[in-house]
């Protein structure tokens, strides 16, 4: 990765002098951050005496599922008839398109608003414009694998069918789309660094990376059904106004020019369009909107640091808050109301919880919401297919939630978990007990009722015990997934640890999660009165569960 | 003789909040200043503007005879910052991260890793040298900042808590660097809680409190009003020398 990346940008000293960088400084920018990034998974691993190769393991089984959805993507270049590859690459760069947002907003936003590098480089002889180019290309250089994972079954099926240059053509284009999202996601942020009071940004980026992911993938869902079927036929593609503003038609319309020979006014527009907006947009960020990106995230900083102008407390006593009257409400034990008020606050307060958990619960409404259109739309009303569906919404949820809980064991602030061992608690489980509730009054009984709310709107109310049934299951379930993992106390754990356990854990529990939603099925299918006869006894298994979860001793957490 | 900092009604701000409220200042150079004043009177924000890191302040600052706000990148290759939480790559080892911070300045790679060499020695961190930062205590990370600052050899040095976290030797070793540095003409500017290390180490101290100076003169002439120790001045010129009686209430509170 780091030979590769630098190898290229040693190729490119026209651009950067284009650019206005400052070449040496940025070379030993990007070299200093690529070698980080090796190093910093394995800091976690050096307890396993791991080698050093192992640190990009991730890296590289993410590169593998995008290549992997990739071939869903290319399905319909290698299907549609040459005269009508116009729609099929549209999908094809539309879905690279959106990869490489989500990508951006989800992964990379925190390289791309990184203050840390200000108070090392910032004081430094080195420029505005060298430190955003350096942040770029370093972003861009992860970006251009993914892309390339994404592509490349795309690239190989137009090699194959229309030859070597149009493959190769393939390649360039999906590059350039990349290189282009880079540029908008980038002023998508300055925009709104422009319009925002400095000290709310951090949140509102936050609300908008959440909302972006989601209409990001439920667009994505849309699109396939946007293409008109008819378009598929062989006959000339013909342009409209709006093409010309969307990107994947750039690289689409490049492709059809290329593949089918056809050289005119709309064709040659796109492809200029194509070829020069990334460059365009790397330039502009460049020369344009570097100082004032840097400026604003120099900001960014000085306002985390700036003496908080907190609306000044008459006492120090804090004021009983919602979460602290539930928690007393909830909670049998002193300990157990601390930890609930502390997962409460928490997740209302860290931007990084809040951005790992909320995108998850969205895209889990969004599945359901898609995937039961989609049905509707192929088996038309009430038949059989839909009979089973509703089931499926409910346990869907306990998938997302299993995610939002691991989230409350981690931090990127783990380290204070130091006050758990000084502090003299005898029970840890009354702790894991109020993370539990606070996890499910807060975040899965809104996530229930919007789903049951769909589900009643789907059957109407006559679902209802299907739908306490599949609650009470699924709090099974939770707890069930609890006890097959290290336990650990609220946000205790360092994000690393999240990883190393999840995949485990997902083989343990999926056949679990599938016997229960299988049984469910079977229950309300076949045995009349089997969901009522079910639910009191569900109902008492989590009551052991919860018990023998609330006595997990010292002993038992990581 | 141009004096190498000069600072004329700065203001400086953060959000609404006006941090800064009217600094005016000149050093001359081979001055050793001891910049001192309670938690949040704007030290760390002063030598921050000094250092180019808040370009958005109103007033006239030139450094080294450079306006601050039009030839800033040539102050900065001519400064030298150690910054006061230490933040550093702590996944490189230091050399590594000595030879980047060399290749910002744009300074001659051999000569860097020769001069990194020979400072690291000094520190006794030679048989750290390979060994990734993540490690090291917070002394070690000190000394290895104090490099990074000054191996651009600058003509200015601010330093941020200078001492902190450093063993006591070490603390002997730096102040006498500090004296000789100042010895050879430049200017050393820092800020520091520690009093008696002020008191001794500096040729001139100011105070600074509420965003504004309130005392600016070597120690004997601050002196010259009371005989008294530096802390005990400091506590009153900041309107906070009811320690004991604090003291007490504390203790009573916590018997509560």
């Amino acid at each position: 990765m780091k030979t590769t990346t630098l190898w290229l940008i040693d190729r490119l000293p026209f651009l950067w002098r284009a650019l206005g960088v400052n070449y040496p400084q940025l070379r030993a920018i990007l070299g200093v951050k690529l070698t980080l990034d090796n190093r910093r998974p394995a800091t976690a691993f050096q307890r396993w005496n791991q080698k050093e190769t192992e640190s990009n393991y991730s890296f590289y089984v993410s590169l593998g599922i995008y290549a992997f959805m990739g071939i869903f993507a290319a399905v319909m270049l290698a299907l549609v008839p040459p005269p009508a590859i116009v729609p099929a690459g549209v999908f094809f760069f539309g879905y690279v398109m959106v990869i490489c947002a989500l990508t951006l907003i989800n992964d990379f936003s925190s390289v791309i608003l990184d203050t840390s590098d200000n108070q090392i480089m910032l004081f430094r002889p080195v420029d505005g414009r060298t430190t955003l180019i350096a942040r770029i290309v370093h972003v861009v250089s992860y970006l251009f694998t993914l892309t390339l994972a994404i592509s490349i079954t795309g690239i190989l099926v137009i090699g194959v069918r229309f030859g070597v240059g149009a493959g190769l053509l393939t390649l360039l284009l999906s590059l350039l789309t990349a290189i282009l999202m880079v540029f908008i996601t980038n002023v998508l942020y300055l925009g709104l660094m422009q319009f925002t009071s400095e000290s709310k940004l951090r949140e509102l980026i936050n609300y908008v990376q959440i909302i972006t992911a989601i209409v990001f993938y439920a667009g994505f869902q849309i699109m396939p059904r946007l293409i008109d079927k008819g378009s598929f036929a062989a006959q000339p593609f013909t342009w409209t106004w709006w093409h010309y503003l969307l990107p994947p038609y750039w690289s689409a319309g490049s492709l059809d020019m290329v593949i089918n020979h056809r050289i005119d006014g709309p064709h040659l527009l796109v492809f200029g369009l194509i070829t020069t907006m990334p460059f365009a947009g790397l330039w502009l960020m460049a020369r344009v909107l570097a100082p004032a990106f840097n400026r604003k995230l120099g900001g960014l900083d000085a306002e985390a640091n700036a003496p908080e102008q907190a609306v000044s407390a008459k006492s120090a006593i804090p004021a009983s808050s919602l979460a602290d009257r539930l928690g007393t409400w909830l909670s049998t034990s002193a300990l157990e109301r601390a930890a609930f008020s502390f997962v409460w606050h928490i997740s209302d307060r860290d931007r990084q919880f809040k951005l790992r958990a909320y995108p998850q619960l969205g895209y889990g409404l969004a599945f359901v919401l898609f995937t039961t259109l989609t049905r509707r739309g192929i088996f038309e009303s009430g038949s059989q297919g839909a009979a089973t569906n509703h089931l499926l919404i409910l346990y869907m949820g306990v998938l997302f939630m299993m995610a939002a809980m691991s989230l409350t064991a981690v931090s990127d602030q783990f380290k204070a978990a130091w006050v758990y061992t000084s502090a003299p608690v005898t029970r840890p489980g009354d702790l894991l007990a109020g993370r539990f509730k606070a996890v499910v009054v807060k975040l899965m009984l809104p996530y229930y009722t919007l789903l049951t709310a769909y589900v009643f709107y789907l059957k109407g109310p006559g679902v209802v015990l299907d739908v306490i049934l599949a609650f009470v299951n699924s709090l099974a379930l939770l707890l069930i997934s609890e006890f097959f993992q290290k336990r650990s106390l609220p946000f205790s754990a360092s994000q690393d640890a999240l990883k190393r356990n999840m995949t485990a854990r997902s083989f343990i529990i999926l056949p679990v999660f599938g016997l229960i939603g299988f049984l469910h099925w079977g229950l309300t299918t076949y045995i009349p009165y089997g969901t009522i006869v079910a639910l009191p006894v569900m109902a008492g298994f989590v009551w052991l569960l919860f018990r023998a979860f609330r006595q997990t001793a010292w002993g038992e957490i990581s | 003789m141009t004096p190498v900092i000069a600072i004329h009604n700065l203001h400086q701000f953060y959000g609404a909040t006006e941090i800064l409220k009217g600094i005016n200042l000149t050093v001359a150079p081979g001055q050793v200043v001891g910049y001192i004043g309670p938690n949040g009177a704007g030290k760390s924000t002063t030598i921050k503007t000094l250092i180019g890191l808040l370009p958005d302040f109103q007033g006239e600052v030139s450094v080294l005879g450079l306006d601050l706000r039009t030839q800033a990148m040539d102050v900065k290759r001519r400064i030298g910052y150690v910054p006061e939480n230490a933040v550093l790559y702590d996944l490189l080892t230091p050399t590594e991260y000595l030879r980047f911070v060399g290749q910002l300045y744009e300074l001659d790679a051999t000569l860097v890793d020769k001069k990194a060499a020979d400072l690291l020695h000094l520190f006794d961190l030679t048989q750290h040298a390979n060994n990734r930062m993540s490690t090291f205590s917070k002394g070690m990370r000190q000394k290895v900042l104090l490099i990074s600052g000054l191996l651009h050899n600058p003509d200015l040095v601010f330093l941020d808590e200078p001492l902190s976290g450093l063993d006591a030797n070490t603390v002997v070793l730096v102040k006498q660097i500090i004296r000789q540095l100042a010895d050879s003409g430049k200017t050393v500017f820092y800020s520091s809680h520690i009093m008696d290390v002020v008191e001794k180490l500096s040729d001139r101290i100011i105070i600074i409190n509420g965003g504004q100076i309130i005392a600016d003169g070597t120690f004997a002439e601050l002196q010259a009003t009371r005989d008294t120790s530096l802390e005990q001045l400091f506590g009153r010129l900041t309107g906070n020398d009811t320690q004991t009686a604090t003291a007490e209430a504390f203790i009573q509170a916590l018997n509560q």
